[in-house]
């Protein structure tokens, strides 16, 4: 993680956390930006292995550059740094292809394991997220537009894994209930991140479609 | 018209007329009957009466013995006194008229006590000739055997036949007078009712037409025109109160046939004397007889198509009667009189066009009534259904206006939420991590953390009771694991389907947020177990954990640095309660209970 996004609009909050990650990738380059036009213009000029984003910003919402990176740089990943842990603002981001997120409160050591673990591929999963992926994907199956979606579905598995989740169940102790080790659990949290940003995407074209953004013929 | 159209005059009219005509009837054969004559003049010869009068004028001669006629007063009745100028008895001079009498009005004369000997009276009539005007009936007229009797007696049978022949048929064309105004009144004053006006024409005429046999009111040398002109305009506006049935609604052509009504019958009169006009007359009321009969068969035809085509057949009989029936039986009638005018004679039918003309005025009124009546009701029904519709839309304003507040309640709380996160949210995590001490950057978060809660209790929406404990528990467990505390999660079964309010679920948060710091900080606990569980109206939250109790140091006063009183008065914000037990040795029990 050597190209480091931070995007973050207090001077002080953008400091701690420019602090927080140097303390966990000791050689990291941090690009600062306080604003979201700053943040896409430096997504246009250099390539980044990570970015720490917020939502609200006076320009903005962190959700857009979301979208380029994810559009310019597909293997850079978006982590949202938020103060705001309800899922309403959450899980517009985690569509966008945000891949975890991170509440700003918490104490420092706590932010460090869970940017750890985010980095190594273990996104966080709450229940309320857990319960508004399990209603994206089978409000989708309902809609008859969605035939015309790139096949995107939930395995079994991760369905499992999501059901649990929303229940309250923590990824370790799934992992206990399933059998699986806790890499595996991790693994299928990350597939569902993925299925839910490609679906999303592809619902964006489709609509977009319908709106006759892209011409018909 | 030698009948009378008693059958719908007042019953107490018709009651007397019918005592009179007995008692009439009873007491004929007192007076003597004239019946024959001696012809005076050139031609002589004996006559036979009843006769009609003759080209020229006459005098007819009657002898007569009249037994007592020198003690009482005596009469001479004439029935039917056609033309007669002159009645002479034993010389004196008893009437003198140069026109002639009309034939409707019996006429009684007074014979003075010492007039008449007991033999050998002479009784003479002067007959007018017969003037054929166009229209006139006087053709047919007979002049009646005279009659000489008891005074007494012979002015009972007059009355009688005054009551028979112009009471009842004056009475009569008084009615259809009436209703004719009724009529036209109401055809005047609606004005999609102004077919009315052609009925109360039809029937106006035709009582001026009664009236005008009776020749009461009008000048004797133009009742015969007229009687053309009444019964052209009878016949019109009869025509075309039809017409409007079979769809006619041309109020030229209207206009047209009253106006050749009026016209029309001038020709003959003006031709009067030729014998072009007689002919004339025949004629035109043919005409009127051809189109009545066309008007009529085509108006049959049209109200039988309808029924038949029309639904409840059977059920629409009554109906049928007077909307089809009684105006088909009118117009026959009428036929009838026109065809026996057309050949100067008088019709059995008239009393029957009388009957049926009043009959159908009453049915027009009735129709009009009844048009009214639904109008009215209509009305009503629309009035309720607006009224309906008001209410309708008034409640859908309501609702609409409560969606909108709600929008824009919605819309402030957002905003009000949004401005927390931004400002007090932004501050308060500065404090957090930039405070040197711990203990500050504690009640920072703490104070973040309360301010999130608070807003999603301003935000949100009830939240289903099944997902709630599944946040909890994700919470609880992996801040009991993180502390090295063994947890154990009772959850409820999952086919509960209760919902919380967002406060509910935000206070219930806190408070198991705050038994859970309890129980990291202060009771050295190594296991916890967490029991949720729904029984009847209540939803239960049930902490106990393994560690040292609350010292009994803290009893009384537990609040100090636990926050159980916040946590006891959260519940009871509720109305729920929070209880908690302890003791030395086996933990602490922490008992919420919420009602559903």
């Amino acid at each position: 993680m050597d190209h480091v996004l931070l995007l973050e609009d207090i001077p002080e909050i953008r400091m701690w956390l420019k602090n927080l990650i140097q303390q966990v990738f000791t050689n990291a380059r941090v690009v600062e930006c306080a604003r979201v036009q700053d943040a896409l213009l430096q997504v246009g000029q250099q390539r980044f292995e990570l970015a720490l984003i917020d939502l609200g910003l006076p320009d903005g919402s962190g959700v857009t550059v979301v979208e380029a990176l994810r559009d310019k740089q597909p293997e850079a990943q978006s982590v949202i740094v938020t103060i705001h842990d309800d899922d309403e603002h959450l899980f517009p981001a985690l569509q966008a292809g945000a891949f975890g997120y991170l509440l700003k409160e918490q104490a420092r050591e706590l932010l460090v394991e869970q940017l750890q673990r985010i980095s190594q591929g273990e996104p966080p999963l709450s229940p309320s997220i857990a319960r508004k992926v399990i209603a994206y994907f089978t409000g989708q199956r309902r809609m008859p537009a969605a035939s015309v979606v790139p096949d995107v579905q939930l395995t079994e598995r991760e369905t499992e894994v999501l059901l649990r989740v929303a229940k309250g169940f923590t990824l370790p102790e799934i992992g206990v209930q399933l059998g699986l080790s806790r890499h595996t659990i991790a693994d299928y949290v990350k597939q569902i991140y993925r299925k839910l940003n490609v679906s999303s995407r592809a619902e964006a074209a489709l609509e977009a479609q319908r709106l006759g953004l892209f011409g018909r013929g | 018209m030698r009948s009378a159209p008693a059958v719908w005059a007042s019953a107490l009219r018709v009651g007397a007329f019918l005592f009179l005509l007995l008692h009439a009837c009873l007491a004929a054969a007192t007076p003597l009957v004239l019946e024959q004559a001696r012809l005076l003049g050139p031609e002589g010869g004996q006559v036979q009466l009843p006769r009609p009068p003759g080209p020229v004028a006459q005098e007819l001669q009657f002898r007569f013995d009249h037994a007592g006629g020198e003690r009482e007063a005596a009469a001479l009745w004439l029935t039917s006194p056609c033309g007669v100028q002159t009645v002479r008895v034993n010389g004196v001079t008893l009437l003198q008229d140069d026109t002639g009498l009309p034939c409707r009005g019996p006429q009684l004369l007074a014979l003075p006590v010492g007039l008449l000997g007991e033999q050998g009276n002479v009784l003479e009539l002067r007959q007018a000739a017969l003037v054929q005007t166009p229209f006139s009936l006087a053709r047919t007229e007979r002049l009646a055997a005279p009659q000489i009797g008891r005074w007494a007696e012979l002015r009972q049978q007059h009355r009688a036949l005054v009551w028979q022949r112009a009471g009842l048929t004056l009475g009569a064309a008084g009615l259809l007078a009436g209703l004719a105004l009724a009529l036209a009144l109401l055809g005047l004053t609606h004005r999609w009712e102004r077919r009315l006006l052609l009925g109360a024409t039809a029937l106006l005429a035709w009582a001026l037409l009664l009236g005008a046999e009776w020749q009461v009111w009008l000048p004797r040398d133009h009742a015969d025109l007229l009687r053309g002109l009444l019964l052209g305009l009878c016949c019109a506006g009869w025509l075309l109160l039809l017409g409007r049935q079979l769809g006619w609604r041309h109020v030229r052509l209207d206009f047209l046939a009253l106006l050749l009504a009026l016209a029309l019958p001038w020709l003959p009169w003006a031709l009067a004397g030729s014998p072009m006009a007689l002919t004339l007359q025949a004629g035109l009321l043919a005409l009127w007889a051809l189109a009545l009969a066309l008007v009529s068969g085509g108006f049959v035809w049209h109200r039988l198509r309808l029924w038949w085509h029309g639904e409840a057949r059977w059920l629409a009989l009554r109906e049928e009667w007077h909307g089809t029936w009684l105006p088909a039986l009118t117009s026959l009638g009428l036929l009838a009189c026109l065809l026996a005018w057309a050949q100067t004679q008088r019709s059995p039918a008239v009393p029957w066009v009388t009957l049926g003309l009043g009959l159908a005025g009453l049915s027009q009124l009735f129709g009009f009534a009844q048009a009214r009546r639904q109008a009215e009701q209509h009305l009503v029904s629309n009035d309720e259904r607006w009224q309906d519709r008001l209410v309708d839309f008034e409640r859908q304003q309501r609702a609409l206006s409560e969606q909108h507040l709600e929008q824009v309640t919605e819309r402030e709380r957002k905003r009000i939420a949004a401005d927390l996160h931004d400002d007090l949210g932004a501050k308060l995590l500065t404090i957090v991590h930039t405070s040197e001490s711990e203990r500050i950057s504690t009640l920072a978060r703490e104070a973040l953390e309360e301010m999130r809660l608070s807003v999603r209790g301003l935000t949100g929406k009830p939240v289903q009771l099944l997902d709630a404990v599944g946040d909890w528990r994700a919470e609880v467990v992996s801040r009991l694991t993180q502390a090295n505390i063994e947890a154990e999660w009772v959850s409820l079964s999952e086919d509960v389907s209760y919902t919380l309010p967002a406060r509910a679920y935000v206070q219930t948060t806190r408070i198991i947020r705050e038994a859970i710091s309890n129980i990291i900080k202060h009771s050295g606990a190594t296991r916890c177990t967490v029991r949720c569980q729904v029984s009847e109206d209540d939803f239960q939250v049930i902490l106990q954990d393994n560690g040292n109790g609350i010292p009994s140091a803290l009893d009384g006063r537990l609040d100090k640095g636990h926050g159980m009183a916040s946590m006891k008065s959260r519940a009871k914000q509720m109305q729920g309660q929070c209880l908690v037990e302890s003791g030395p040795g086996w933990g602490t029990l922490i008992r919420l209970s919420i009602p559903l």
